[in-house]
């Protein structure tokens, strides 16, 4: 969990900190258009995550080992969402914004060791639902753009807080989270002088360290995903 | 007349025992209703015989039998307060109007520790009268940390006030049958189990949530009212209802066992005082006790059927109810 946790710190740190430690050499990269307003749309796709698990257990008679009368372990399976991000352009190679996003995934649950030996569902039809809203910073490596400046390898970090929900809309919990990741856009169309003057795609790996929601035991838990994105951006 | 609207009922623990319709709780049916048995005036004042058997003490006994009550009064989801009158010298089960806890020698009862009777109102289903004794032909214990080979006053005053207050029978436990007759716990995870922990055993004075979702469900104090949940449904086989099955709800959050039973003619059931949340459901059939220390010998209870669980969550809403589920079993 500690080595995690360094991991995650580490690689947020150096989101932050490696185009600003580049920044003295970008006049020599191409700078994309400085579209000030960025609007983006993503989807995502999550890796599944262990929830913890939990013992049915009965108070053994004197004498007598521990009691189990059945075990129960949950996951997230792989939950797909989507996200709408606007941020604005602080610098040519900074940006920071908001971003809520909604995710939908399975929760797994296995029983087992049932003490009269009761054949075992997995659950796996229960659907948990999760809206969240986050703060979101991108830094862009200019210096390390391609196809003439079009596509542009960045890190981000991001956080917020979330809530989740069973699908029949009953609120289960809350909890909050933070990301760190990184990624590369591609400028598909630039437009210089235009009010649009950006339209691009980009794809970005990233941790998700996840405090509270729904969970058996594992209230903290760092999480990989997945996510592409289709942007556009707006204005000088 | 008032001797007319009132009925006196046995319950026991550790045998052979006469009970009511089962439930969480016990109740009376005034026409067409189901009327839970309760006492509508607290505190619940009540007297100790005087008489104890040689070993024990009188204020030994006395502050067993208190730290039990203060046991059940610490539930904070329930409002259930006692007070100890003083000592007297009638009999428990004697009908006089005061509700009298002691030892009755009772060797005839070789399988009875302990045994509440009500006098209730038929009518209201008001507690009016309430007595437990304590069988002296078994070796008590009224030590701070139990003894080794004697049973632990404490344990089985917790119980049968459980049955004071109401509390029918719960049916979390697990129980294998003895050479010699009857049935040993392996374990369980309600005071309100049917039968006792072994001698010296002092397991039996902690409440588990049980114990605290049957009270809560009785006397739910106002200060929490509607912070619990429930869960309802029906279990069938083929298609048709089953009676008696032991439907369990668990919180994997937290840990906590809740207990009922089928009690509808459509198989129906009813788990109140649940922490909101998700629930996993378990159906067993009713085999780990007498069938009669849960319903009456009359009453036709399914057991031919294979343990099963809810294939679903039951996702219980602070102050409302899931479900209906259907829980499907197959025969075995």
């Amino acid at each position: 969990m500690r080595r995690a946790r360094r991991a995650l710190v580490g690689l947020g740190l150096c989101a932050l900190t490696w185009p600003a430690a580049l920044a003295t050499a970008q006049s020599s990269a191409t700078p994309p258009p400085a579209a000030r307003i960025e609007v983006a749309a993503a989807m995502t796709v999550g890796a599944t995550s262990p929830l913890g698990g939990a013992t049915a257990a009965l108070t053994p008679n004197t004498g007598g080992p521990a009691f189990t009368l059945f075990t129960a372990d949950a996951d997230y399976r792989t939950p797909l969402g989507a996200e709408l991000r606007v941020s604005y352009r602080l610098a040519p190679w900074l940006l920071a914004g908001i971003l809520g996003s909604v995710s939908l995934g399975d929760i797994r649950v296995v029983i087992g060791a049932d003490a009269e030996g009761a054949r075992p569902p997995a659950f796996t039809g229960e659907r948990l639902g999760q809206a969240s809203v986050e703060a979101r910073i991108d830094r862009f490596a200019t210096r390390w753009t391609a196809w003439r400046g079009r596509l542009v390898p960045y890190g981000m970090v991001s956080g917020g807080v979330f809530r989740q929900w069973h699908d029949d809309r009953l609120l289960i919990d809350t909890g909050s989270l933070i990301q760190a990741g990184a990624g590369a856009r591609y400028d598909l169309a630039r437009r210089p002088r235009r009010r649009l003057a950006r339209l691009g795609a980009g794809a970005e790996v990233r941790l998700t360290r996840v405090i509270g929601g729904f969970h058996w035991g594992r209230e903290r838990r760092t999480v990989p995903s997945a996510r592409i994105e289709l942007f556009s951006g707006w204005g000088q | 007349m008032r001797a007319l609207r009132l009925a006196v009922v046995i319950l026991t623990l550790g045998g052979a025992c006469v009970s009511l319709e089962a439930y969480l709780k016990y109740g009376v049916r005034v026409n067409d209703r189901q009327i839970a048995l309760r006492w509508a005036r607290q505190p619940i004042r009540y007297f100790t015989r005087s008489s104890v058997p040689a070993g024990l003490t009188l204020s030994g006994f006395e502050a067993a039998v208190g730290r039990a009550c203060a046991t059940w009064a610490a539930v904070p989801s329930a409002s259930v307060s006692f007070q100890h009158v003083g000592t007297i010298h009638s009999l428990p089960f004697e009908q006089d109007g005061a509700t009298v806890l002691g030892f009755l020698d009772r060797p005839d009862m070789d399988r009875v520790l302990g045994a509440t009777t009500y006098v209730v109102d038929v009518l209201t289903g008001e507690i009016v009268e309430s007595d437990i004794f304590f069988n002296t032909a078994f070796p008590w214990s009224t030590a701070p940390a139990g003894e080794p080979g004697r049973f632990d006053l404490e344990s089985i005053a917790l119980h049968e006030l459980g049955h004071l207050l109401g509390l029918g029978h719960s049916a979390l436990g697990e129980t294998e049958l003895r050479p010699i007759g009857g049935r040993r716990v392996i374990a369980a995870e309600a005071v309100m189990f049917p039968i006792a922990f072994a001698a010296g055993n002092t397991e039996g004075r902690r409440l588990r949530a049980d114990d605290v979702a049957g009270v809560t469900d009785l006397y739910e104090s106002a200060s929490n009212r509607g912070d619990w949940g429930s869960v309802s449904g029906r279990v069938t086989k083929d298609g048709r209802p089953v009676f008696g099955a032991h439907v369990v709800a668990f919180h994997p959050a937290s840990g906590s066992l809740v207990g009922n039973f089928t009690l509808g003619s459509d198989g129906g059931f009813a788990i109140a005082g649940l922490q909101p949340g998700p629930h996993i459901l378990r159906v067993e059939p009713l085999d780990d006790a007498d069938l009669t220390s849960f319903f009456s010998a009359d009453r036709d209870v399914d057991v031919a059927f294979a343990p099963t669980y809810y294939d679903r969550f039951a996702v219980v809403p602070r102050r409302g109810n899931a479900g209906p589920f259907e829980i499907k079993v197959v025969a075995r």
